[in-house]
This record gives C-alpha cells, sequence and structure tokens, in this order.
C-alpha cells in the first residue's frame, strides 16, 4: 500500500495525473484547511467561503492535466482560490462595495508620538480587543488592498509568492501593502486613543 | 502633519518603512534608513508602531473561526467524488 501521507505535493500532482484519485485526494486533505481559511478571510462568510473551496478543488480537479508546474502547486491551488472568491465577492457586491478603491493618503507621520505599547498588548483581554478593531479594520480596506495583506500580513506569503497568486508585479503587491499597513496602524491607533479619551 | 516632519528625508524613509521590515532594502539602502532612525525619534516611533501592527495581524492567522470545520471537511470530499466521477 502506497503511504501518500509522506509522498511530496509534485509527485502527488503527477500521480493525480494519471488519475489516482487518491493522490487527489491526499492533495485536497493536504491543502483544505488552508483554502477554507484564506477564502473565509476574503469572503467573510461560511456559506460563501464552502462553496468558493469546492469549486476550487473542482478546478483544480479539471485543470490538472494541464497543470505545468511553471509555479510550485501550492501557488497554483492560491491562484485558483483567491481567482475564485474574488470573483464571487464582486457578484455579491452588486457594486456596493467600492472594489477599487483607493486608500486616503495616510495622515502621515502624526501620532507617532502614541506609546508604542498599546500595539503591543501584554495583558490577553486588551489583546482580545485588540484583534477584534484588527479584524475591522481588515474588513475596511478595499479589496486590492485587503487580499495583499491577508496574504502578506496575516498568512506571511512572500512578496514573490504573493505577486504570482495574484498576478501582478513585486513592486505592486510592495507598495500596496505599505499602504494597507500604514491605514490599518492608523485605525488601531484612533480606536486607542478615542478608548483613552472615554477612560 | 509637524513641521519637523516636512522634512524630505522623513518622507523618504516613511516611503520604505515596510520595506525595512520586511529586510527587503539592499545594505546601502538599509544603512542611510539606519543612521536616520537613530537620529529622529519621530520615524523610530512609527516604525516600532507600525511593526507591532504587523506583529499583532500574523496573530489572526491563528484564530479558530478560520479553522476548516470537520462537517464542511466531509461535504468537501463527498462533493469533490460525486462531481469528479461525472467527468
Ligand atoms: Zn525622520
Amino acid at each position: 500500500m502506497i503511504d501518500y501521507k509522506s509522498i511530496p505535493d509534485d509527485s502527488l500532482v503527477a500521480q493525480a495525473q494519471k488519475k489516482d484519485y487518491q493522490a487527489f485526494e491526499e492533495l485536497v486533505k493536504r491543502y483544505e484547511g488552508r483554502i477554507y481559511g484564506h477564502t473565509l478571510r476574503l469572503l467573510g462568510n461560511r456559506e460563501d467561503a464552502e462553496d468558493v473551496l469546492q469549486e476550487t478543488f473542482l478546478n483544480m480537479f479539471k485543470g490538472l492535466e494541464n497543470f505545468r508546474g511553471d509555479s510550485s502547486f501550492s501557488t497554483w491551488i492560491y491562484r485558483i482560490a483567491t481567482n475564485n472568491a474574488l470573483m464571487r465577492l464582486r457578484k455579491l457586491s452588486h457594486g456596493e462595495r467600492e472594489l477599487n478603491d483607493e486608500l486616503p493618503p495616510p495622515e502621515s507621520m502624526k501620532r507617532q508620538a502614541l506609546a508604542s505599547h498599546i500595539l503591543d498588548p501584554k495583558d490577553t483581554l486588551l489583546e482580545k480587543e485588540m484583534l477584534q478593531e484588527l479584524n475591522k479594520a481588515v474588513d475596511r480596506l478595499p479589496e486590492k488592498y485587503r487580499t495583499i495583506f491577508l496574504l502578506r500580513d496575516v498568512e506571511e506569503f512572500s512578496t514573490d509568492r504573493t505577486a504570482k497568486v495574484l498576478g501582478i508585479s513585486e513592486a505592486a503587491v510592495k507598495s500596496r501593502l505599505h499602504r494597507a499597513r500604514l491605514y490599518i496602524r492608523e485605525l488601531l491607533l484612533k480606536k486607542y486613543e478615542e478608548k483613552a479619551e472615554i477612560q | 502633519m509637524s513641521e519637523h516632519h516636512d522634512c524630505t528625508d522623513c518622507k523618504r524613509i516613511f516611503e520604505k518603512l515596510s520595506e525595512y521590515i520586511d529586510q527587503e532594502l539592499d545594505q546601502e539602502e538599509c544603512l542611510v534608513f539606519e543612521e536616520h532612525i537613530r537620529n529622529c525619534r519621530p520615524c523610530l516611533e512609527f516604525l516600532e508602531t507600525l511593526h507591532s501592527t504587523i506583529k499583532l495581524s500574523k496573530q489572526l492567522d491563528t484564530q479558530e473561526t478560520y479553522r476548516i470545520p470537520r462537517d464542511v471537511s466531509l461535504k468537501l470530499h463527498e462533493f469533490l467524488k460525486k462531481e469528479c466521477k461525472l467527468l
């Protein structure tokens, strides 16, 4: 009996291309968790994330015979998932969410005097609160920034890999990521200024 | 924007904060960056809060909410078995 768990991705792909369904299933098992988390983050609700998850692996099954390994399997499957999720997002939004919105220019260097420890919470309650605020801030990012922020800073993809998943240049990844981070930093600090005023 | 931060040096540094944190600057740029930071407290503090924001973001990845529920996984495998056989 073949132990599929110990076979590396590219060999599994080769097996799956030869119609070995168990090899395909092992690839699904290996990536379903990460892909689900990724689509849920992008879409924000379980139903859509689940649909896109199914769609993605079905697309993968259909596309396997044409997969030539120009990028890694992992990059390829993320690209399918991201495209599917973004397409769904566009369909759902009906233009409500301004998908290609630009971010306002950062209020720049303001507020730097705020103690940096507020973003470095030591107690768990504050940390939980901060994470909630962070989630809200990420939700407010326009799509083209949000996807990059999620891939780079949450899922910890490299710049290179993010560029490949999204089919854009590394320079574009870097500059949008920087804008996104500045925006989130500013929102978080604002939130805490407000809280400090109330107290 | 405070008066101090209208200076072009600070603006240049400001644009490079992320690349610095991500260690994507080349050696020379890195030296210039660090030289500035050493002597400019506002830029240093900005760097620190940005860095903290990024560190906090990484924690979003470990949140329970984003784990795949068992029934979602089972449904996925059932779905694929059925659909792929039709192809
Ligand atoms: Zn400065």
